[in-house]
């Protein structure tokens, strides 16, 4: 397929993960639709639980990773969207209000505009930055709500927005590593954010739905209720725990534990093949081994269960459960174990899904490629970003306040 | 090529990038500490053949009269040869500084046997984090190590334990020798250091027969995971050796006489845990079958209790007419480390470890269902008896050895409970192996 080159409006994602470095690149045509260009990608260093330990090897990752991507679009990236995650991510939601002091009691896009900057104002930790402000709703006088208020009277004005933000340092770290190489970080987004947009409908979103992104180093989550996002989150667990807790309990090397996991992993055992092995073969200084698939079922179901069962609790500690109407989504790479619907459907009070295929034109080869879903589901935030205003203001130069770097977007 | 791991390079200057008939190559023998060098330097006295073993220590003199064919001085400019000084924690730094030098000098090694004494600085410090190393990279590991004595400490003792514990994760098989074993020993109350001699002796002597098992050489090597299946959970005290030598006409009495005589099996303690005897003969070419037969029966004859037998020959053209037996006599699999376990239910749990024949008549009738290693009553004279079984509820989870692929990265802490830890073990789970 051919797409329009010259001079297309480019846009890239690019996400830092604990295995993999993404960068996903789409051209946005004409009639503001997405078209998938392709995806670059390289192998993570230095990267553990969604943060960068070591600067210089994830710099060169991240720097092969666009390196491939330009190579498969034939594309120059100089600027990209960056998705962050790690354990310090914190989200609340505030209200702010303004009294509309003009006669008619109109509202305007100015009282809008206040009503952003008060919640702007919003304490959040003082080591920390806000990343994003999201609208949830406004609130009318008499308690109604709406999302668009303008040219409607109302003698005050409220609005919630739901407030992410994280430690600025690990911030700024995700942030240099990337235009150190020359590459504007023009947008950030958090991962849980970021994956809802490539797997929610607004139908999902309006029903009430929660999306669970299970990473290899993290597992970043989002709520949707009333099509506005009501809570996030980002659990320090990933797939890299199933993989510690195999290659502890059976006593294997990190990489055996690994393979055995992509190859042999399931959340449940057979009953009909209790007594199922499964021989690993002899390699150089490995004799050859005959483990018990019963060991490695219970080694990962458990750790499984335990993550997902932090979800659930956390939501129902918020009331949350009995608003979601739709259902509770699973992707990323992790969400590819055998066994996870069953073991969702076992845990959670709402219908579950695993996502199978992701819905982009384009260049079709990643469609099934959960562990994408970050990076392109920042590619349709971009899209949102890029489409709403000219150009996104306070661009990044290296030494420039994250403040003024990671602009408030007030999107849905 | 995944992450920093990288895998072995097989160097020329390793001692194994030439293969030598009859050394065991592919293995090494690693001690580390000051006891563990004691101890390998026995063994290669003892055996002049053996070429891959390898001494580690931070004190200077230590290393410098030490026979073993590859040693190496641990922090020679932070420390300056003066040793750890019982720091454990100086250890631990000084086995991740010095873990690139370890790992160039046993490269090439498939199964590495780690010994040492625990509940000091340096082997209590580096023998997990080299095991784990080890591990990382796909060679086998087998881990001797012994235990404080009652008399040098809570300290040492809380110290040795907490470092069971990760070590009973990392390694492959760990056999663990309680020094304390010794302490009844008729002569032995006149000087520590003979004590500490004894225990080395026999120690190396359990490194070579550990080898000798396992090795292809012999008649019946022992695959690991067999070797593991006699091994299972270590506490404090998992393993009792005898070990005997004799030539010349009537050696096959002789020597098992002299096991069965063997100091750590004198007081009796280990038929009431032992589940398994892991047999290791060595003898020149004139050794046949049918007096290996011999051995094994007159052995199982003069056990005190029925265990399984299980054993390998090697030959060893040297050896000539000289006939050396060594038993490892194992605990099996039990409730050793139940790692939160209330002080109360210890005792319960002590009581259910499987191995404890009913039958046997050595049990004797006042002793309490929580106690389950006692010196014979009619020995301590109206001492208290000794608990060798140390407070199995005071096994520290130490949360931050066992960090593996998170090192480096803030523990995920969940309502105070550090969940990089496993599930299943924080669950205590049993995992079929």
């Amino acid at each position: 397929m051919i797409f329009f080159k010259n001079e297309p409006e480019v846009i890239a994602a690019l996400e830092i993960g604990t295995h993999n470095v993404s960068v996903a690149v789409a051209e946005l045509r004409q009639d503001g639709s997405l078209a998938l260009l392709g995806v670059g990608e390289s192998n993570s260093v230095g990267v553990r639980k969604g943060l960068i330990r070591d600067f210089n090897r994830a710099q060169e990752a991240v720097k092969a990773a666009i390196l491939d991507a330009e190579q498969k679009t034939e594309v120059e990236i100089r600027q990209v969207f960056l998705a962050v995650t790690g354990t310090h991510i914190a989200s609340r939601n505030v209200m702010v209000r303004t009294q509309i002091e003009d006669e008619d009691a109109t509202i305007t896009a100015e009282h809008l505009q206040t009503l952003e900057e008060k919640a702007f104002q919003s304490s959040i930790p003082s080591d920390h930055e806000l990343v994003h402000e999201l609208l949830q709703f406004y609130h009318l006088d008499n308690r109604t709500r709406t999302i668009e208020p303008i040219g409607l009277s109302s003698r005050s004005l409220e609005a919630g927005y739901h407030l992410v933000h994280g430690l600025r340092t690990s911030l700024e770290t995700q942030v240099r590593c990337v235009a150190e190489l020359d590459v504007e970080v023009s947008g950030v987004a958090v991962a849980s954010y970021a994956s809802a947009q490539s797997v929610l409908s607004n139908e999902d979103k309006n029903n009430g739905a929660v999306l669970v992104d299970l990473g290899a180093g993290v597992t970043d989550y989002i709520v949707y209720v009333g099509g506005a996002i009501v809570h996030s989150g980002v659990i320090g667990l990933g797939g890299d725990h199933l993989t510690q807790d195999l290659t502890l309990g059976l006593k294997l090397p990190t990489r055996q534990a690994e393979d055995l996991k992509l190859k042999h992993g399931n959340l449940f055992l057979d009953p009909r093949a209790k007594n199922e092995t499964i021989v690993l073969s002899r390699e150089d200084s490995f004799d050859e081994r005959t483990l018990w698939m019963e060991s490695v079922t219970d080694i990962l179901h458990v750790r499984q269960r335990e993550i997902l069962e932090l979800i659930r609790a956390d939501l129902e500690g918020r009331g949350l459960w009995g608003q979601i109407g739709a259902k509770i989504y699973f992707t990323g790479g992790a969400s590819r174990m055998k066994g996870l619907g069953a073991l969702a459907s076992k845990i959670f009070p709402v219908p579950c899904a695993v996502v199978s295929e992701f819905r982009f034109e384009g260049d079709q080869t990643y469609n099934r490629r959960s562990d994408l879903a970050t990076v392109l589901g920042l590619l349709r935030y971009a899209q949102k970003v890029v489409g709403q205003t000219a150009r996104p203001r306070g661009l990044a130069r290296i030494g420039h306040s994250v403040r003024e770097l990671l602009s408030a977007m007030n999107l849905l | 090529m995944k992450e920093d791991k990288k895998m072995i390079q097989f160097k020329e200057e390793g001692p194994f990038a030439v293969p030598q008939a009859g050394d065991g190559s592919g293995y090494a023998i690693v001690g580390v500490g000051s006891a563990g060098v004691n101890i390998v330097d026995h063994l290669v006295l003892e055996n002049s053949g053996w070429k891959n073993v390898f001494a580690f220590d931070a004190d200077d003199q230590k290393i410098r009269g030490s026979v073993a064919t590859h040693k190496h001085l641990l922090g020679r400019t932070r420390l300056r040869g003066l040793g750890t000084g019982g720091d454990r924690d100086m250890g631990e730094e000084l086995a991740k500084f010095e873990a690139p030098e370890f790992l160039r000098m046993v490269a090439g090694a498939r199964t590495v046997i780690f010994v040492g004494g625990l509940g000091g600085g340096t082997a209590t410090g580096v023998l997990p984090v080299w095991v784990r190393e080890m591990r990382e990279r796909g060679v086998r590991t087998l881990v001797l190590v012994s235990t404080p004595f009652e008399f040098e400490g809570h300290r040492r003792r809380d110290l040795a334990t907490g470092v069971l514990h990760e070590l009973q994760q990392e390694a492959d098989v760990l056999l663990t020798f309680s020094n304390a074993r010794l302490l009844h020993l008729q002569d032995a109350e006149k000087d520590i250091r003979e004590l500490f001699r004894h225990m080395n002796a026999l120690l190396a002597r359990a490194c070579t027969g550990l080898q000798r098992l396992v090795e292809d050489h012999g008649s019946a090597p022992l695959p690991l995971s067999e070797l593991r299946e006699y091994t299972g959970q270590a506490g404090l005290e998992n393993c009792w050796v005898g070990a005997g030598a004799a030539s010349g006409p009537g050696r096959i009495e002789r020597v098992i006489e002299q096991v069965m005589a063997s100091p750590l099996l004198e007081d009796g303690t280990v038929w009431k845990h032992a589940e398994s005897a892991l047999v290791s003969v060595v003898a020149g070419s004139d050794f046949t079958i049918a007096e290996y037969g011999e051995v094994v029966k007159l052995l199982q004859d003069c056990l005190p209790v029925n265990i399984p037998l299980r054993g390998n020959s090697t030959t060893e053209i040297r050896a000539q007419d000289r006939l050396q037996v060594t038993v490892l006599f194992t605990a099996g699999p039990g409730d050793a480390f139940q790692a939160g376990e209330a002080a109360d239910k210890s005792a319960k749990i002590l009581a259910d470890v499987p191995g404890l024949d009913p039958e046997e008549e050595e049990v004797p009738e006042e002793e309490d269902a929580g106690a389950v290693f006692q010196l014979d009553a009619s020995d301590s004279e109206g001492e208290t008896p000794q608990r060798y079984f140390s407070r199995q509820e005071e096994l520290p989870l130490d949360q931050r050895r066992q960090r593996g692929v998170f090192e480096n990265t803030e523990p995920t802490l969940v309502d105070g409970e550090d969940l990089d830890i496993p599930t299943f073990m924080r669950l205590n789970m049993k995992i079929k192996v």
